[in-house]
């Protein structure tokens, strides 16, 4: 379980075993966990983000329980959200909870309540007819993991995404919640969530109606059917592309729209340039606030909510999308109906670059962006700075996610038949886009206009990890995440600042035993994916001239490593909630095309007293993909570079390490060559903690 | 009724031109525009002039496909027989079209057919009682690729120049006279939201696999 930020600072703070454990169970019946012995509750306020507070009501253990189980080290993966028909289980490291072993118990999945519902009722009945039984065992977690689902548990939510259930493990089998028993779910976010599939049309039937208000406001709008009784909804946005068409993405239209959301698709002024597409993206918006009661007859009268506007544009329209956004935030454009703070979310699909730097910078709105490996139009290519959609997703500052879908063309992202502008090798189509497209939309616009908590799944872990069972197994997508700036998270390195190599840019220092690193800006710089030794950022395409965005590359072929020291007034990494970094396979070098495939390699933590966890191969979490095997621009094959997030939770690095001390984490160290790949050319960028909350 | 392509055959220099372009835009690859005085790039492709209407407004509209975005009352509007190739429609710098002084909104993608429906802005001659922009004198050809609305006057006087250096002239004369005479008189509307939508019944008249792209701009009218 992890914590919404919405809920972070309001909500009575979870417990994170083991540091403060040993406060709540002076109410329960159970002995506190091993480490909870060694560690004070003093270092409660000295980790990232919001400071741990025991709750002690209750006097029951509030820890992560429900999960899933992993092949290999660290065995198990504790998660938000599970879709629909897969298994959900339950894990405890007997090495971190010693006194759980020998005690048997009778384990629950229960319909979530808030901290408040549990505390005036702790009845427990089981969401599936009747408790799992079982005796905790000592050794592993894996002799210590329960099935407690087979995917059979209701995930219908309506129109919201996931049901929440918390699990118990009622220790003295009473069918109550109380001291001494365990809860996932107690304190903030449930337990876990089931989801139906996000890629599958929502609840709501569809009207679609297309009118028009004029000169470049034409509309093709989406709304539920039964709208007169849904209250005030999301509206989204979309804005075409060159070429294109406001009438070609009822995909979108419908999809989110099912899901209980108003879409309008607008005609959009493309031709004359990005600039003007803009223009036609914030009239068209405030069109249909001010025009809601005459549209179709007032259907839509107070249903648009101008706190929750979600802008979606196309190529040139996605430059657009985020030029008006820039726009509104700079004061250049006053918009009538609403403020620059009710645009939730900007996602630009494919987008141009043919304004300045300073024209196309999302700021700190909420952004996304789609690309296709295989575009043939705006191609990624480091040909020329128009083509790079990248660099406008690396200035944002807000919360960001990206997805680079392998085999998807510039054309596949529309729902229009014939030229697909698509190149390269196994090529996707609509029927492999649509699903990422659409799954993903609705888990961004659930998250940023309703604060669905289950949504964030699917683009906080990696695609490789958890995505949408409708995408085609044959889709390969990388996809990252970045909270925004100034959420809490403790930025190890991001390479911004402190240029020097053995200097991480949150001043500790970094010792670099890999071969040809480079720290500098992520630019390909000679036009050509082809690999040259003189251009060690060959691949980075997340840079045009004026822009700062760095990072670090290098290679191996012997077992190598990096290590970041961590500052002494940072270590407590006991209440945070992941290390994150991003990384990429650097194309057409020879150790990735001797690789060539999806890559891996190790992460450990070093405590003050020389602990050492277990070295992490991250590839239970993702893998690194083989960048997209299209030819052109050069010699070799291999398109841009495609970054991954990685996000490790910070319990397994202690999986069976109860002496591993994370109130005292003295490095973070990346290994390469054991385990992992063998040899391989990477960057690597933005690693943080990530804070309770994020 | 359509011209017959005996008009479109007495511009053999400009359709070398318009080889060119293609060329280019076979390449599918967006190049950076020529900048101030360079226009080296500039291309023909505009083989025909087909229809040639006057317009007037009531109410004036911003031409945002210039940088100076003027607003106008008047101009005409044209169908123009062009090079396929040279309009593909695609999100990298596209060939600029201009008539004469002016640059011209491309309506409709002329793909299929071929025919462009064009509004070309101008102001209204009192004396002569049409547009000032004399379709007589001005060329009418596809310049160096940028972004319309990038386009100022510096930037048109320099594809101007280097169009005519290229051989690119305006049509014969009895060419735009049947163009005109195909066009008629003043069509007086309202305001641009009635001119477009009567343009987009010349694109359903003059290239007829757009008709339901022309749809898209007469859908039903809030009121």
């Amino acid at each position: 379980m992890h914590r919404d930020r919405s809920t972070a600072l309001a909500a009575v703070q979870r417990v994170a075993a083991p540091s403060a454990i040993a406060a709540l169970f002076a109410f329960g019946a159970l002995a506190a966990p091993a480490a909870a012995q060694t560690v004070g509750a003093s270092s409660l306020a000295s980790g990232h983000g919001t400071a741990v507070t025991p709750e002690p009501r209750l006097g029951v253990l509030d820890i992560e329980l429900a999960g899933e189980s992993l092949s290999a080290y660290p065995h198990f993966h504790y998660v938000r959200t599970v879709e629909i028909g897969k298994r959900v289980s339950l894990a405890i490291d007997p090495t971190r909870y010693p006194s759980f072993v020998g005690q048997n118990a009778d384990i629950y999945v229960v319909a979530h309540k808030t901290m408040a519902q549990w505390i005036a009722d702790g009845t427990l009945i089981d969401a599936r007819g009747a408790p799992t039984n079982f005796t905790f065992q000592p050794g592993t977690i894996q002799a210590n993991t329960v099935m407690l689902d087979n995917g059979t548990l209701n995930a219908d939510a309506g129109a919201d995404l996931g049901v929440p259930y918390d699990v118990v493990v009622d220790f003295d089998q009473d069918g109550f919640l109380g001291a001494g028993d365990a809860i996932d779910g107690f304190a903030g976010e449930p337990g876990f969530f089931v989801v139906e599939d996000p890629g599958l049309p929502g609840p709501y039937a569809v009207t679609e109606i297309q009118y028009s208000g004029g000169s470049f406001l034409g509309q093709d709008t989406y709304y539920p059917t039964n709208i007169d009784q849904l209250g005030v909804l999301p509206l989204v946005v979309i804005s075409h592309g060159n070429g294109h068409d406001y009438r070609w993405y009822d995909h979108i239209g419908y999809h989110l729209a099912s899901w209980g959301c108003v879409v309008m698709s607008h005609q959009n002024n493309t031709v004359p340039g990005p600039e003007s597409a803009s223009v036609t993206t914030l009239t068209n918006t405030d069109y249909i606030f001010t025009n809601q009661g005459s549209i179709q007859n007032g259907a839509l009268a107070g249903h648009l909510d101008p706190t929750r506007i979600v802008w979606i544009g196309h190529s040139r329209g996605g430059e657009g999308v985020v030029r008006a956004y820039n726009k509104i935030a700079t004061g250049a454009y006053i918009p009538v109906n609403y403020l620059p703070s009710g645009v939730k979310l900007v996602s630009s699909i494919a987008p141009t670059e043919f304004l300045s730097v300073a024209q196309i910078n999302p700021f700190s709105v909420n952004y996304h962006m789609f690309v296709g490996a295989s575009d043939s139009d705006v191609t990624g290519g480091p040909t020329n700075a128009i083509v790079q959609s990248t660099p406008i997703y690396e200035r944002s500052i807000g919360d960001k996610t990206f997805h680079s879908i392998q085999g998807a063309g510039h054309a596949d992202f529309h729902n229009q038949s014939g030229n697909c502008w698509c190149t390269g090798p196994n090529l996707i189509g609509k029927a492999g886009t649509h699903p990422v497209v659409l799954s993903n939309y609705l888990a961004l616009v659930k998250h940023y206009t309703e604060g669905s908590v289950a949504a964030r799944d699917y683009f906080e872990r990696t695609y490789d990890d958890f995505h949408s069972a409708s995408i085609p197994a044959n889709v390969i997508v990388a996809n990252e995440h970045k909270d925004a700036a100034g959420t809490g998270n403790f930025v190890v390195d991001d390479f911004q600042t402190n240029t020097a190599l053995n200097t991480s840019s949150s001043g500790a220092a970094v010792n670099v035993a890999v071969a040809n690193p480079f720290e500098g800006l992520m630019q390909d710089l000679d036009g050509s994916f082809s690999w040259s030794s003189g251009v060690p950022m060959n691949g980075m395409c997340r840079a045009i001239s004026g822009d700062t965005q760095r990072g670090l590359v290098f290679d191996w072929t012997t077992p190598s490593s990096l290590t970041f020291d961590v500052l002494t007034s940072q270590k407590d990494f006991s209440d945070d909630v992941a290390l994150s970094f991003r990384a990429c396979q650097g194309t057409r070098h020879p150790n990735t095309d001797s690789w060539n495939q999806p890559l891996t390699f190790g992460v450990e933590l070093e405590d003050v007293f020389g602990n050492v966890t277990t070295t992490l191969d991250f590839g239970a979490f993702g893998r690194l993909t083989r960048t997209y095997q299209r030819s052109g621009t050069g010699t070799g094959s291999g398109w841009a570079n495609e970054f991954s997030t990685l996000r490790i939770p910070m319990d397994a690095f202690t999986r069976h390490a109860p002496n591993f001390d994370l109130t005292q984490v003295a490095k973070i160290r990346f290994r390469f060559g054991v385990p992992g790949a063998t040899l391989g050319r990477v960057g690597i960028d933005d690693i943080e903690i990530i804070a309770k909350g994020n | 009724m359509r011209t017959s392509h005996w008009i479109l055959s007495s511009f053999a220099a400009v359709a070398v031109l318009a080889a060119a372009g293609t060329a280019w835009m076979k390449a599918k690859t967006p190049v950076a525009p020529q900048n101030g005085a360079s226009s080296a790039a500039t291309v023909g492709g505009v083989r025909g002039l087909l229809f040639a209407q006057p317009y007037v407004l009531d109410q004036g509209f911003e031409h945002t496909w210039r940088a100076e975005k003027p607003s106008s009352r008047a101009g005409w509007l044209l169908v123009l027989d062009v090079d396929p190739d040279l309009v593909v429609p695609q999100e990298g710098y596209e060939p600029v079209l201009f008539v004469g002084d002016q640059t011209a909104e491309r309506v409709n993608r002329g793909v299929g057919s071929g025919h462009l429906v064009v509004i070309v802005p101008a102001d209204l001659d009192h004396a002569r009682g049409e547009p000032a922009l004399d379709l007589f004198v001005g060329p009418m050809w596809f310049g160096t690729p940028r972004l319309p609305e990038q386009v100022d006057a510096k930037a048109i006087a320099d594809e101007f120049a280097a169009a005519r250096r290229a051989g690119v002239r305006a049509f014969a004369s009895e060419h735009v006279a049947l163009a005109k005479q195909q066009g008629g008189g003043f069509v007086a509307l309202k305001d641009r939201t009635e001119l477009e939508r009567y343009a987009a019944t010349l694109v359903q008249t003059w290239a007829p696999d757009e008709y339901e792209f022309a749809q898209g701009l007469l859908q039903p009218l809030v009121k």
